[in-house]
C-alpha cells in the first residue's frame, strides 16, 4: 500500500492468493479496486488497462498462472506500460507440488514474454524486505515504464513472525504521470528512452497505445527505420539507468572473507543462521534481493573469494546462470535443494561444512 | 452525416476498398459526434484483426492491445476512470474466438462499456480462415472440406447470460447502426452490438470456392435490430 497500489486483478492460485484476498477484504477502506478475473490472461490485461488510465496496478500469481500472463507481459513491454508482478513460486513443472516451496521460476520471470524488452526482478529475503521491495517495485515500474517482478515463494509468503513496524513514508509515492497538451505524443523520443506518460482524461491530448510497432504518436507503423528507433528507445536507451538503479547484494559476515556463500530470495534468514552456527571467521554470505539486472559490484565480490558456494532452491542453479551471463564467472560448488521443503539451518550448516573441508 | 469531431481527416486506411469496416467507422464517428462527446473523454479499445485497426482511424484515445483481450482492458479502463466513455471494438474472431472466455465473463460482470463486434464470419487479417461465426460448409484454406461446426451464436449467449443490451445490425445500414450505437453508448452497463459486415477480400474466396456461404454476403440478413430492453440493475 505504501507503494501507492490501488488496483489488483488476479486469478486465485496457491501460494499467491493471500495478496488478492487481503486487498479484497480491505479494498473499500484502502481505496483499492480488487477484481477476481476469469483467468490470468484477463488479470494481466486488466492491470495494463488500469495503469493506462492512471492506477497503480499489480497482479499476483504463481508459475502456471504466470505462464498465461506472459502474453500480456509482452504487451506491457511493447506499450511501455508499468507493471508489478508478484510471482510466488512453488515447485513445478505443471501443477507440481501446489503447497510446497521452490525457487525455480527465476528464469521464467527473466525470459517470459515474446520479443525483447527490459525488466527488473526483485527477490525479498524476509518480511521487512518484502515490504521494501514491493514499494520499490511500484516506483521502478512507474519510473522506467517497464514490468517489475517481486519474486517470492511459498515459504516466504506463508511465513509469520513479529517484525519492527515498517517505515511508512511521510509523503505519498512519487507519481510520474504528466498532464497532456494538445500535441501530446505518448512515445516521444528522449535521451533516456523514457517518454512522459499521460493518461486519458487529464489534459488536452490523446493517449494512443498500440501493441503493433508504432510511431511517436502511438499509431501502427511499418516504417522499419522507425522500428529500429523504437526498439532502441524502449530497450537500449533505458538500460543504463535501470542498471544504475540496481540494488547491491548484501554482504553479511567479515569483509575479509575467503569463502563466500551466495543465496537469493527467501533463503536469507536460514542461511544467515547456518553461517553463524559454523563460527568461521573467513566465511561470509552474499544475499541478492535483486536478481536481475545484477548490481555492477557482483563480479568484484566473487573475485575476492577463494571458494564460492551457490545455494539455491532449484535443480539447476538459476541465479548461478544469471551470474555467469552478467560476469562470465562460473560457480562450480552448488547446494541445490528441490524436494519442496524449506531449508533447515542444520541441513544447510552440514552441507556447507562438506564443501568447506 | 456529421462525423467531424472524430474524423482524423486525410489518413491512410489499410482496409480493402468496399469493406464494410468503412461504414462501421462512419457510423461510430457519427454516433459519437451526435452524442456530443469530446474525443478526450472517449477511449477506443481493440484487439487484433482488420476490425481492430479501427481506433487508428478515429480521433480519440486508443488502447489497441492483444488479439482477444480488448474486453478485460476495457473493463479496467472504465473501472479506473468511470468518467470515460469506453468502447471495445473488434472482430468476431477476436471477441468470440480468442477472447471467448472474456466475452462470457464481461457480460456477467456488466461493466458500463459498449462492445462493437464487426462480424464478417471470416478471418480477414490472416486471409480467409473460418471464424467462430462462419456458416457450415464454408470452405477455406484450413477448413478444406468446409466448416462442419455449428456457428457460434453471440446474441443467444449474451441473452442467456442476461446481457442488458444485445443488438445486431448490418453495416450497410449506416443510419440504423448509428442509432443503435447511440443507444448502446448511453446504456448504463455492458452493451453488445454485433454488426454483420461483408469482407470484400473474402467475397472473392467464397466465389472461387463455390461455397454455400455466398448468400450471407450477397443478401444481407435482416436489418431489424434485436434489442433486449435494459434490465433494471440493483
Amino acid at each position: 500500500m505504501a507503494g501507492g497500489r490501488n488496483f489488483i486483478s488476479s486469478y486465485p492460485m496457491s501460494p499467491s492468493t493471500a495478496v488478492l484476498t487481503f486487498l479484497a477484504r480491505h479494498g473499500r477502506d484502502l481505496g483499492v479496486i480488487a477484481e477476481q478475473a476469469e483467468d490470468e490472461i484477463a488479470a494481466m490485461n486488466m492491470a495494463i488497462g488500469a495503469w493506462y488510465t492512471g492506477a497503480r496496478a499489480m497482479v499476483t500469481t504463481s508459475g502456471g498462472g504466470f505462464a498465461l500472463m506472459t502474453e500480456g507481459l509482452s504487451l506491457a513491454g511493447m506499450l511501455e506500460s508499468p507493471m508489478v508482478v508478484h510471482l510466488a513460486q512453488r515447485p513445478g513443472p505443471a501443477t507440481g507440488l501446489p503447497t510446497r516451496t521452490e525457487q525455480a521460476d527465476l528464469e521464467l520471470a527473466l525470459y517470459a514474454g515474446h520479443g525483447e524488452f527490459p525488466r527488473i526482478i526483485l527477490a525479498p529475503g524476509n518480511l521487512t524486505q518484502a515490504y521494501a521491495c514491493t514499494r520499490l517495485a511500484f516506483d521502478l515500474a512507474d519510473r522506467f515504464q517497464i514490468p517489475v517482478f517481486v519474486l517470492t515463494d511459498q515459504y516466504l509468503v506463508d511465513t509469520y513472525y513479529n517484525v519492527e513496524p515498517f517505515e511508512i513514508p511521510k509523503t505519498g509515492p512519487l507519481r510520474y504521470i504528466v498532464k497532456s497538451t494538445a500535441d501530446y505524443r505518448r512515445y516521444t523520443q528522449t535521451e533516456d528512452g523514457i517518454s512522459p506518460r499521460a493518461i486519458p482524461g487529464w489534459g488536452d491530448g490523446l493517449v494512443v497505445l498500440d501493441s503493433d510497432e508504432h510511431d511517436e504518436q502511438g499509431h501502427i507503423t511499418e516504417d522499419l527505420d522507425l522500428r529500429v528507433q523504437m526498439v532502441q528507445k524502449r530497450l537500449h536507451k533505458k538500460l543504463p539507468e535501470i542498471q544504475a538503479a540496481a540494488l547491491s547484494p548484501t554482504l553479511i559476515g567479515p569483509k575479509s572473507y575467503k569463502d563466500l556463500i551466495l543465496c537469493w530470495g527467501s533463503t536469507l534468514e536460514v542461511v544467515k543462521e547456518a553461517v553463524t552456527l559454523l563460527t568461521r571467521k573467513d566465511l561470509a554470505l552474499l544475499h541478492f534481493h535483486q536478481v536481475y539486472p545484477l548490481h555492477a559490484d557482483t563480479a568484484a565480490y566473487l573475485k575476492k573469494a577463494r571458494r564460492v558456494i551457490l545455494l539455491e532452491g532449484n535443480a539447476t542453479g538459476q541465479l548461478g546462470k544469471v551470474i555467469q551471463l552478467a560476469t562470465g564467472i562460473s560457480i562450480e560448488r552448488k547446494i541445490l535443494r528441490f524436494n519442496g521443503l524449506p531449508l533447515s539451518v542444520e541441513d544447510v550448516a552440514l552441507k556447507l561444512k562438506e564443501h568447506l573441508t | 452525416m456529421n462525423t467531424n469531431t472524430f474524423d482524423m481527416g486525410r489518413i491512410d486506411i489499410a482496409w480493402c476498398p468496399g469493406c464494410g469496416n468503412f461504414q462501421i467507422r462512419k457510423a461510430v464517428m457519427a454516433a459519437l459526434t451526435e452524442l456530443d462527446l469530446d474525443p478526450r473523454q472517449v477511449v477506443l479499445v481493440s484487439g487484433i484483426g482488420q476490425a481492430a485497426k479501427i481506433p487508428h482511424y478515429i480521433r480519440a484515445h486508443v488502447f489497441n492491445g492483444l488479439h482477444g483481450r480488448a474486453l478485460p482492458a476495457a473493463t479496467a479502463i472504465k473501472a479506473t476512470n468511470p468518467r470515460l466513455t469506453v468502447i471495445a471494438v473488434s472482430g468476431d474472431g477476436d471477441i468470440y474466438g480468442e477472447g471467448g472466455n472474456h466475452f462470457i465473463h464481461t457480460i456477467r460482470r456488466n461493466p458500463d462499456i459498449t462492445n462493437v463486434v464487426h462480424n464478417n464470419m471470416v478471418y480477414g487479417l490472416t486471409k480467409g480462415q473460418a471464424s467462430p461465426t462462419s456458416q457450415r460448409g464454408f470452405k477455406t484454406s484450413v477448413q478444406v472440406a468446409g466448416v462442419f461446426l455449428e456457428p457460434f451464436n453471440p446474441l443467444a449467449v449474451a441473452i442467456a447470460l442476461d446481457g442488458g443490451f444485445v443488438a445486431r445490425t448490418f453495416s450497410g445500414d449506416v443510419d440504423r447502426t448509428k442509432e443503435i450505437l447511440k443507444q448502446a453508448i448511453q446504456y448504463r452497463g455492458y452493451a453488445l452490438i454485433d454488426i454483420f459486415q461483408p469482407a470484400s477480400h473474402s467475397i472473392k474466396s467464397i466465389h472461387s470456392s463455390g461455397s454455400r456461404t455466398t448468400p450471407i454476403i450477397s443478401t444481407p440478413p435482416t436489418t431489424r435490430p434485436t434489442v433486449k430492453p435494459p434490465l433494471p440493475r440493483p
